[in-house]
């Protein structure tokens, strides 16, 4: 049966119900290009420092500001939250051009009270 | 002795915290009027406050504080007072999760004034009526361009790291805080995490790469000619990306021993429902102005409390019972109930700087009552402590107790006893009168109906107070 057929079958079986409720979403699960390109993106830098860090547990030293490391991871992590927008937006044009956008899930609405942005 | 700056107030160069006539204060210093000035000015402070994200305050002429020693005074603010400050290390999951949120909304909204928030610690926030709240209202500063956010590292310190732990490791880590003052340490996080939270892009990033990163830039004295400026489109990439991380962790609150409790049979519904009347009965006969609720479970009796406009705080030592308690209180929008987490076998201590940063459980207490339901089995019992030790830790904390006694015949002490030797001569209805008697007046006692629990209302003795 192709997904077509099983999605109307679905649709004449649902409308003898009296509530009308969404289609379950046949189409291969949803893959957020944004996340996988930013997860790929994120890897980089882990895999350039394998040889060093990443092994290490040893004790810090006493006269050291582990603030810079911070200052300068940040300018990394905005660049690739920035382009992981980007691409999510081209991403869901694209999706729409080929009739395949469906409303944006909110997965950000756990947690948020009015006035969130 | 007309004021004291108190303990955890001496980091900040822009002010401190002091009390005065049982008000607490904050001096605001001159080194810091401008970034006030543009605070309350540019519309940030009034934002925050009307969204209940920040404390408000009102700028009073007096008093001045005896810590003013250089004369460094700008104003004194009277802030909305807090009558019980709670600490990350007694939150549940979604307390600190929630914790997290708010502090990045604030933070995304002073960005929009042209401000940045200079602190992301735990300890700035508090949980009043039900939601988390910013009390520090000097951790704002005018944004210089170019700079990156000096929070960042605290956030994930504070934040991330303790969230990661719980949701893919333990939720039992969270006590890390109790530990380590400044949030988890972030090579600490890296080793306790397990390999699957590295497939999570925000945790590699803001956890793992960032402890890397520390390492390979710590004692590297060209770091700073390595900072990138960052633009203030980049400031909000980076909270919403951490805004993001965060929302994404996930702790479910379930399959501990105490979460189901309430579904199971300890109590027949007629039981339940007379232990339920008498409780409401003591209460009332009692009017505390404050109430702690030990052992509340997922808080049922303590809403006896609340509901009657109490301020209420339930302790329980289950993460997942705090963590359904705390859920239904956001959900409800419950303004007079506060879920915490508490091992009354060895309760929050004094620590931090000199023990006076941050203070024990019972240094806190304001509570005019306690509530001990179902409790005294699990103390005395399961944790061997003298009936007389419990009533004198009781009585240390609060003027009253509602106590309830469960003798050996019931089924819930059986279960305890089952795989040990009975050396609890005393535990007995007349060794616990005894001892209590001895701390406490017992001003009523009434047995629950369709069970062998008795249920007490006690007064301290004015010669044992604590």
């Amino acid at each position: 049966m192709t997904l077509e057929a099983e999605r109307r079958e679905w649709h004449n079986h649902a409308s003898m119900r009296t509530k009308k409720t969404r289609p379950p979403d046949l189409t291969p699960r949803r893959l957020s290009f944004g996340v996988v390109a930013l997860c790929a993106a994120a890897w980089l830098p882990a895999v350039s420092q394998a040889a060093g860090p990443l092994a290490d547990t040893g004790p810090r030293l006493a006269y050291v500001d582990p603030g810079s490391g911070s200052f300068i991871l940040q300018a990394l992590v905005a660049t690739l939250a920035g382009a992981a927008v980007a691409i999510n937006a081209y991403w869901a044009k694209i999706k729409r051009l080929f009739g395949r956008g469906t409303p944006e899930e909110d997965d950000d609405a756990r947690g948020n009270t009015p006035g969130d942005d | 002795m007309t004021d004291a700056a108190l303990g955890a107030s001496f980091r900040d160069p822009s002010g401190f915290v002091f009390e005065h006539d049982g008000v607490v204060y904050r001096q605001v210093n001159r080194t810091y009027a401008e970034d006030y000035d543009h605070l309350m000015n540019s519309g940030l402070y009034a934002e925050l406050v009307e969204n209940g994200l920040l404390l408000a305050h009102a700028e009073v002429t007096s008093p001045r504080s005896r810590m003013d020693e250089d004369d460094s005074h700008y104003k004194t603010l009277e802030p909305e007072q807090i009558t019980f400050v709670s600490y990350p290390f007694e939150w549940c999951f979604s307390q600190l999760q929630d914790a997290a949120l708010a502090t990045l909304r604030i933070a995304q909204a002073a960005l929009r004034y042209d401000m940045v928030l200079k602190d992301a610690s735990a300890y700035n926030v508090q949980f009043l009526c039900g939601r988390p709240v910013f009390i520090d209202t000097l951790s704002f500063e005018r944004h210089k361009e170019g700079a990156p956010w000096v929070a960042y590292r605290q956030f994930c310190q504070h934040f991330l790291a303790p969230l990661a732990l719980a949701a893919h490791r333990d939720v039992r880590l969270l006590q890390l805080f109790r530990v380590y003052m400044d949030g988890v340490p972030l090579d600490l996080a890296r080793s306790l995490l397990p390999i699957r939270a590295w497939l999570n892009p925000h945790l590699l990033l803001h956890i793992r790469i960032h402890a890397n990163y520390q390492r390979r830039y710590e004692g590297d004295t060209d770091s700073a000619s390595k900072i990138r400026p960052m633009r203030k489109q980049a400031l909000q990439n980076l909270l919403t990306a951490l805004a993001s991380a965060t929302k994404k962790l996930r702790w479910k609150a379930e399959g501990t021993e105490w979460a189901d409790y309430y579904d199971g049979d300890s109590y027949d519904e007629c039981a339940s429902d007379h232990k339920r009347q008498v409780v409401g009965e003591f209460i009332d006969a009692i009017v505390p102005s404050e109430i702690w609720d030990l052992g509340a479970n997922t808080g049922e009796y303590s809403r006896i409390a609340a509901s009657r406009g109490i301020d209420t705080k339930a302790f329980d030592v289950d993460p997942a019972c705090v963590d359904r308690n705390y859920v239904a209180v956001r959900e409800a929008g419950e303004t007079q109930l506060l879920p915490l987490l508490l091992d009354l076998t060895n309760p929050s201590p004094s620590i931090g700087w000199a023990l006076a940063e941050r203070d024990s459980i019972a240094e806190r207490s304001s509570a005019d009552a306690v509530m001990a339901l179902a409790l005294i089995h699990h103390i005395a019992i399961s944790n061997n402590v003298p009936l007389r030790r419990i009533a004198e830790f009781f009585a240390s904390l609060a003027e009253h107790l509602i106590i309830e006694f469960v003798p050996k015949s019931d089924a819930k002490v059986a279960i305890l006893l089952s795989t040990r030797e009975d050396i609890f001569p005393d535990y007995s209805e007349n060794g616990f009168e005894s001892a209590f008697g001895e701390v406490y007046v017992i001003e009523s006692r009434i047995p629950v109906e369709g069970s062998e629990r008795t249920l007490y209302r006690m007064r301290r003795r004015a010669t044992s107070s604590a």
